[in-house]
Order: structure tokens, then sequence, then C-alpha cells
């Protein structure tokens, strides 16, 4: 019964501080920002083609789309993996 | 060595060959395709019909160093902090951090497209009319602007510190009528002869030449 008393008002409170906790809110925000990035720049490309017209305007087009395409499904794996860790 | 194809417009067909051929040699001394000479297939936003384009200058390849650093800190920062996590458990679980190296992957990528888009848009046209600079800083920032030949009054160029000496790059300054320095042309590969094929084409175009 005394140990029992002892252990409730002696090892009371213990303070832990982990980074990869504080971490993981601006990871996601970083995250979130990357795909809004990406679709802004799919934006800019579409202004940029108007104005300078070239051969490898079509390319550059499809690239910025895969890049919008890969970060969204980054995104979401990375989202997944970083509040799993 | 054969020569490569040239497509001359007929406005310079008949003007002096020494142009022609300089304006042909910095394209083929140009690396990753930064100067083309007379290109075909290339248009911009109040182009003339009529208008032919001399030039497309981009910047140096050494303008983009910081960003391609920047790629490369994104791509080793997370993978520093899996090494150390292995050590100190108190900066966070390996998961995590693979989740980092993960999103790196992704902000990497999309640094690396906004640095390619930088470089192929930021263009400087030269054409027998005007001088188009257009200049893309990010996926929220362009410009655009141009100047006619016949209002360029002053033009200098000058060497940009070590690297600038080292790669032999510069910037361009263009002087339009009123106050201050109007245009730079920024990071151009051998400042010095595009400020001479500048200078030859006010030269031609005040002699009525084109």
């Amino acid at each position: 019964m005394e140990s029992i008393y002892e252990q409730l008002f002696t090892n009371s409170l213990t303070l832990s501080l982990n980074l990869g906790d504080i971490l993981k809110i601006p990871l996601v925000v970083i995250l979130l920002a990357n795909i809004f990035y990406s679709f802004m720049l799919v934006l800019k490309i579409k202004v940029l083609i108007d104005t300078i017209g070239t051969r490898s305007s079509g390319k550059i087009k499809k690239i910025g789309y895969l890049n919008l395409g890969i970060s969204i499904v980054i995104g979401i794996l990375a989202t997944f993996i970083i509040l799993l860790g | 060595m054969d020569k490569p194809k040239r497509n001359i417009p007929k406005k310079f067909q008949k003007s002096k060959k020494s142009f022609v051929d300089r304006v042909y040699l910095e394209s083929q001394k140009s690396s990753f395709n930064n100067v083309s000479a007379f290109p075909k297939g290339i248009s911009f936003y109040g182009k003339d019909s009529d208008e032919d384009i001399v030039l497309v200058v981009r910047a140096h390849w050494i303008a983009y160093l910081p960003d391609l650093f920047v790629i490369l800190l994104v791509l080793l920062l997370p993978v520093l902090l899996l090494f150390l996590s292995g050590f100190y458990p108190l900066i966070g679980t390996q998961v995590l951090y693979i989740g980092m190296i993960i999103l790196s992957i992704g902000v990497a990528f999309t640094l690396l497209l906004s640095t390619l888009l930088k470089w192929y848009y930021t263009v400087n046209i030269i054409t027998d009319q005007r001088i188009v600079v257009i200049k893309m800083n990010n996926a929220f920032h362009h410009s655009y602007a141009e100047t006619q030949l016949e209002k360029i009054e002053d033009m200098t160029h000058h060497h940009l510190g070590f690297l600038g000496t080292f790669f032999d790059v510069g910037d361009v300054e263009i002087d339009t009528a009123g106050h201050g320095v109007d245009f730079v042309l920024r990071m151009l590969p051998r400042p010095r002869e595009m400020q001479d094929i500048l200078n030859d084409l006010l030269e031609m175009k005040q002699k009525g030449d084109i």
C-alpha cells in the first residue's frame, strides 16, 4: 500500500519533448504549399505560352501538368507517412 | 566542316555578310542553346507579320546556380536528418524522415521545373524593329518590356564579378530617351559581342538597310 502511495506522489510528472511531433505540422503546410505552387506554375505556363509561342510549348504544358500530378500523388503519400511517423 | 542550314530572312540577305556571319557565330558558340540566330517557329505577343527575329538570347546557366543549390539542399537536408535520427531519438522517428524525403523529392521536382521555366521564359528577343525583354521570376510574377530600335540612345555592357569574368558573362544596359537606364539584358553570355551586334543592327536600321 505504501509503495503505491509513493509511486503516486513521486514520479507524477515527466516532461517529454519530441522534435518530430513539432515538425509534422510545418511539413504538412509545406506539402500543401507545394501543390498550390505546382498549380500556379500550370497557370503561369498557360499565360507564358500566350506571350511567347515556341515549338516546345506543348511539351512544356505537359510537363507542367505532370508536375502537378506528381505533387498531388507525393502529397498524399507523404501525408500518410508523416502522420504515421 | 559542314555549315549548319541557315534561315536568313529576305531583309537580311542583302545586308552585310559579316553581320549575318557574326550572328550565326554567336549562336554556334553558345552552350545549352542560349543564343539562337534567326530562329524559326518562335513568335511573341504583338509581333508584326513582316517583323523578323534576329536573335533570341537567354541568360547564362550560372544565373541559375543559386536555384540549383537550393534544390540540392532540399534533397540533402532530409537525408541528413534521417541519418541523425538514428543516433538522436529526440529529433523524431525514422518513419517521419522517410516521409520528409518523399516530400523533398516532390518539392525539388517543382523547384527544378520552376527553374527550368525561369530559364526558358526569361528571354531577350531582338528583332529588326525592337527589343523585347520577357522575364519570369516565379509562378506569381513575370514581366514583358519592349522598346523600338529607333528609341535606343546608348548601350553599355559590364562583366559581373569573379564568375562573370570566369564564364564571360555580363549585363547589357540599354538607355532609351528619358532618365536613366531603361533596359537591362541580364547575365548574357559574351556581352560585348551582343552589344556589338545590337550596334550594327541599329546602324543598319538608321541607314534604312532593313
